[in-house]
């Protein structure tokens, strides 16, 4: 039986109050398994990106709540970790610099930290450039130092939003592969990934489990088990059939 | 009665406000648009702008009042006086504005108006005033701030002396209440205020809001950066066009990253190679300003050995480096508190609405009007002299650096503190890793207008008399030795050497502190610190 890491539990959100009050997110729940790939699809303005931020103790809902390993969090854990759309890198740190920052608050020598740090930036492929500035590199070379710094504290959760919108074509399906690798890798600490995507293929590519949410208020108007082996080839039938179901609920939701 | 008087000074005070703000808007629109649309006029006008408003205007303010006064005896001379310098104070702050607006036009609407054959006339009209106009309004909110200061410095400057002396206005009006009636004072002091906050109200915020529909895009504050940068992030976006060609180069390297990885290295100093490439474009600059300040430093040693036949060059050099201290010091101790104080006011989200408002109001009283308080309160303290000059250099200084720090912090992407919060640095390292690093080019941005508000401020801060209604004189301000207080006392005893001695060397070391210590730091660090996301 799979053990359950994650669960959400009702979580709602609304902005405002009485006759302003405008509802995002409608009483959402689900739960990830160990070792389970999760991924959250919905139209742009569904309050998707925000709902990953409630579960890494970003944000707080209005009402409802995040229960990570049988416990309740509110704040950021320490072992969650996240890779964000926008690479998220301190421009003035270098991009060993920028890894070794995530190991900060674990109490490490500095000599562990910097092993650490390079351990990280190899296993994205970036042997030799952990001198480099983020400005020295392209967007493809800076998500791989987002990846890096969230793998590099062994996290046991893994948030991605929208790590590879910001890419261009080729250099998202090559990162996505190789983060991939990484989280399937059972050598690898993370034991589940929840990413948040507006990108149906990429999605039904990646994920073990898929939900679907509406138009805010949102709400959870799908949910499906993807059970195709990897790798994943776009233009197979029973692909299709995936993303046709999604891009179905996508189109129902709009009305 | 008293009301109404004070009434009648802020009328005064205003129209000269006006009258200043008229003209520098007027002179922006032809300066700034031929600026833009002639590269030969460029060439000449920005590196002029540049100049003009780095130098220290108060300084030559005793010396134009003396000039203009001499031209036009009595009430037109000291007003155009007054006038004028409030102009100097106002001007090359929105003829940068309108320069880059120009600049900033989209090619298809130059475009749009070259296939319909615009006539000179209708580009001024329908393309480059409306372009310039979102611009302009952000930088008249600053401008007039700033003229403020120079108003009402301006017009109490003017009472140290009965024949240049402007007869109404707010600033007289403080100088003679302070001296006799505290409560008359501080009421004048509050109806001041009102009428900075009544201008906001019904003249600054209605134009920013009339002036967001003629921008092309949404981000109007964009213009965050101060006046005297902007030049240099021209020679910076110079940089930046090397960077398409960078960029293309790093997506090589990643290619062949994926498949050889040991090259890293080599492949991260080829990128800092090409990276590197403009660094020529930035020598040339600099080697000109070197040549250009080699030429002053001659000039300046000339004007010692000269002068050193009359003995005053000694005396000006030892006041030099007394202000020196003294405003480096203040900085220092400025920059102390802004730091602190700004990254925490941006930090919070919940403070920051009424904090600034706050702020705002406060900051818009000069510190010239302030003077008589701090006088009184520091006048049983031992080196009273010092510590009013202080008041006065602090008050000059603050507020740049705060706003900007301010500022700064409202640009720091949310993911990065978001990343912090992820990472779970502690308060110390936030502070050390992202706060401070992030408001580091808005910080020297600031540093830079404090310490010119500072090397101004020092005409009234190191020695400044007031005349009462009765024909005496009081002295506010007086410290041992100063650039201000050489600067006064010889424009009063008519001494015009000593005058353009001293005004000379400030000029010249603002000019080259600017240059060489300013514009590399700048340069450092908006190459790394400055965000790209």
């Amino acid at each position: 039986m799979a053990k359950k890491i994650l669960s959400v539990e009702s979580i709602s959100l609304s902005y405002g109050q009485g006759k302003q009050e405008v509802r995002i997110l409608d009483d959402i729940s689900f739960s990830v398994n160990e070792y389970e790939f999760f991924s959250i699809v919905g139209p742009s303005g569904c309050g998707k990106s925000t709902l990953i931020r409630i579960i890494a103790g970003l944000q707080s809902p209005t009402s409802g709540k995040i229960v990570y390993k049988g416990r309740e969090i509110a704040s950021p854990t320490g072992d969650i970790s996240m890779i964000f759309q926008n690479f998220a890198l301190f421009p003035w740190k270098t991009a060993l610099e920028n890894v070794m920052l995530a190991l900060e608050s674990k109490g490490m020598s500095s000599e562990e930290m910097v092993k650490r740090g390079m351990a990280a930036l190899k296993e994205v492929d970036l042997n030799g450039f952990e001198s480099a500035y983020p400005a020295e590199l392209s967007g493809g070379m800076k998500q791989r130092v987002g990846v890096a710094r969230a793998i590099v504290s062994d996290p046991d959760l893994l948030l991605m939003d929208e790590p590879f919108s910001s890419l261009d074509d080729l250099t998202a399906e090559q990162l996505r592969w190789e983060v991939h690798k990484l989280v399937k890798d059972k050598k690898m600490p993370v034991k589940a990934v929840v990413m948040v995507s507006h990108n149906v293929e990429e999605i039904v590519e990646l994920s073990d489990r898929i939900i679907v949410l509406s138009r805010p208020p949102s709400r959870i108007i799908d949910s499906m088990d993807v059970k195709l082996p990897y790798p994943r080839s776009r233009g197979r039938r029973d692909f299709l059939n995936v993303t046709a179901r999604i891009y179905k609920d996508l189109y129902a939701g709009e009305k | 009665m008293q009301l109404l008087s004070l009434g009648i000074d802020i009328v005064f005070s205003w129209i000269r406000l006006f009258i200043a703000l008229a003209l520098s808007v007027l002179f922006s629109i032809f300066v700034g648009i031929k600026a833009a649309t002639s590269r030969r006029a460029e060439k000449v006008i920005l590196p002029s702008l540049d100049i003009l408003q780095t130098i220290p205007i108060l300084g030559f303010f005793p010396v134009v009042i003396y000039l203009i006064v001499f031209a036009f005896p009595g009430f037109i001379g000291i007003n155009i006086a007054v006038i004028f310098l409030i102009f100097t104070s106002m001007v090359w702050n929105i003829s940068f504005g309108v320069y880059e607006a120009v600049k900033a036009i989209p090619e298809d609407i130059l475009a749009i108006a070259k296939l319909n054959r615009f006539s000179k006339f209708r580009m001024l009209k329908e393309v480059y005033i409306p372009a310039s106009i979102p611009r302009m309004s952000y930088q008249i909110t600053i401008s007039w701030s700033v003229g403020l200061f120079y108003l009402v410095t301006s017009e109490i400057f003017s009472t140290g002396n009965a024949a240049f002396s402007v007869k109404r206005g707010i600033g007289v009006a403080i100088a003679h209440l302070s001296l006799s009636n505290v409560g008359a004072y501080v009421f004048a002091l509050a109806l001041f205020v009102v009428a900075v906050v009544l201008t906001r109200i019904f003249f600054l915020v209605p134009f920013a809001t009339f002036s967001e529909r003629f921008s092309f895009k949404e981000d109007v504050t964009g213009a965050r950066r101060s006046r005297i940068l902007r030049f240099y992030s021209k020679v910076y976006s110079h940089v930046k066009r090397l960077g398409a060609g960078i960029a293309s180069a790093l997506h090589n390297a990643e290619g062949r990253a994926r498949t050889a990885k040991p090259h890293g290295r080599q492949e991260l100093n080829r990128i800092r190679r090409a990276r590197t490439a403009p660094e020529s474009l930035r020598h040339i600059t600099a080697k000109a300003v070197a040549a250009l300040s080699a030429a002053l430093a001659v000039l300046v040693i000339l004007a010692i050995v000269w002068s050193g036949e009359l003995g005053s060059a000694e005396f000006v050099w030892e006041a030099l480096l007394a202000s020196f201290a003294r405003v480096w010091l203040i900085y220092a101790i400025s920059v102390a508190v802004a730091l602190p104080l700004g990254i925490a006011i941006g930090k919070s989200a919940k403070a920051f609405e009424p904090v600034m408002s706050t702020l705002q109001v406060i900051s818009s009283v000069p510190a010239t009007l302030l003077l008589p308080a701090i006088v009184l309160l520091v006048y049983s303290l031992p080196f009273r002299g010092e510590l009013v000059a202080f008041a006065v250099i602090f008050l000059a200084m603050i507020w740049y650096l705060l706003f900007s720090i301010i500022g700064g912090m409202k640009t720091l992407p949310k993911q990065l503190v978001e990343a912090k919060n992820i990472m779970k640095l502690g308060r110390i390292s936030a502070w050390k890793n992202l706060y401070i690093p992030a408001v580091m080019p808005a910080f020297i941005t600031g540093s830079i207008t404090a310490i010119g508000g500072a090397w101004n401020s020092l005409i009234v801060a190191e020695y400044f008399t007031v005349q009462l209604s009765s024909g005496k004189s009081v002295v506010l301000t007086q410290v041992g030795t100063g650039i201000g207080k050489v600067i006064d006392q010889a424009v009063f005893s008519g001494n015009m050497l000593l005058t353009g001695m001293a005004l000379a060397s400030l000029t010249i070391v603002v000019v080259l502190i600017n240059r060489f210590v300013w514009q590399r730091l700048y340069n450092k660090v908006t190459s790394r610190y400055r965000m790209e996301v």
